[in-house]
């Protein structure tokens, strides 16, 4: 059985403890945000979206049980089912409307080029099925491994290395004419 | 060879997907979620007031610890209540009781 890091820290937001709320926020906001802004074109409703995992949390952490699943996964499943339901909502979201991009790089010239790579290749990540650009997101960017990612999408590790190889194939062809670098 | 292909072409879309920026989190979005958190924290309800006293009678534990100790205190004193014998004298047996005598009735010396 593995040990949850975050484990005491439910506990500890359970009971109403402020500190332990932030510290659970630091330990995952940032790579929930980066999987709901991947997922939806608007960074509004990316921010909202991780908004409601939270409040989610918030909600059942009085109740949480431990050992029935780590408190990550929980969430990224939870903010993946968010971004899926925003998404039915409005399943005619446009490609131009793929996130923006902020990219630091050194010096001006570098920062455009990379500006402009970043883009298309958001861009080709957006106009990925949903399934395939979370398998993606989370394996890829989130650093998941396949079992924790099959978990968090709720399929087998198989059908993950399936969506992730069709992903990869899509994603290829599509950034074929990038310059590597 | 085509699964050495492959696996080049694996490597390059890993160094171009590494160009993919991170987002930055917005100062407002994590005082929006704490606002959530402190609103929901401030809300009454029985679980949480019985959490409160649990926490306050046993720290750390579970809320069914104190429960089933106060259950099995209960139990044991209603137990003790209704099988321990009085020694108290009842009304009845004063009237038969050998040894007993009534202060006010006349004694022959």
């Amino acid at each position: 059985m593995t040990i949850d890091p975050d484990a005491d820290l439910i506990v500890r937001v359970g009971r109403g403890d402020r500190a332990a709320a932030q510290a659970l926020m630091a330990r995952h906001l940032a790579r929930m945000l980066a999987l709901s802004r991947r997922m939806l074109p608007d960074p509004a409703e990316a921010e909202d979206a991780v908004q409601d995992a939270f409040i989610q949390l918030w909600t059942h952490a009085a109740r949480w049980e431990p050992g029935r699943a780590k408190i990550g996964t929980w969430l990224y499943r939870v903010t993946l089912n968010k971004c899926y339901d925003r998404l039915r909502r409005r399943p005619t979201a446009r490609l131009e409307e793929a996130a923006e991009v902020a990219d630091p790089a050194p010096g001006p010239e570098a920062r455009l080029q990379n500006a402009a790579i970043s883009v298309q290749i958001e861009a080709a990540l957006a106009a990925l099925p949903e399934r395939q650009r979370a398998a993606i997101q989370l394996c890829h960017f989130q650093g998941c491994g396949n079992i924790e990612a099959a978990d968090i999408l709720g399929i087998s590790v198989e059908a993950l290395e399936s969506l992730l190889a069709r992903g990869r194939r899509t994603l290829r062809n599509r950034l074929e004419h990038l310059k590597d670098g | 060879m085509e699964r050495t292909e492959d696996t080049t072409e694996d490597a390059r879309l890993d160094r171009l997907l590494a160009h993919a920026p991170a987002p930055a989190v917005s100062a407002t979005l994590e005082h929006r979620i704490l606002a959530d958190f402190d609103r929901m924290s401030r809300r009454f309800s029985f679980a949480s007031a019985w959490r409160a006293v649990a926490e306050a009678v046993w720290p750390g534990a579970p809320a069914w610890q104190p429960a089933c100790a106060f259950a099995l205190s209960l139990m044991i004193g209603l137990g003790a209540a209704a099988l321990t014998p009085l020694d108290l004298p009842q009304s009845d047996e004063n009237a038969t009781n050998p040894f007993a005598f009534d202060i006010d009735a006349p004694q022959d010396i």
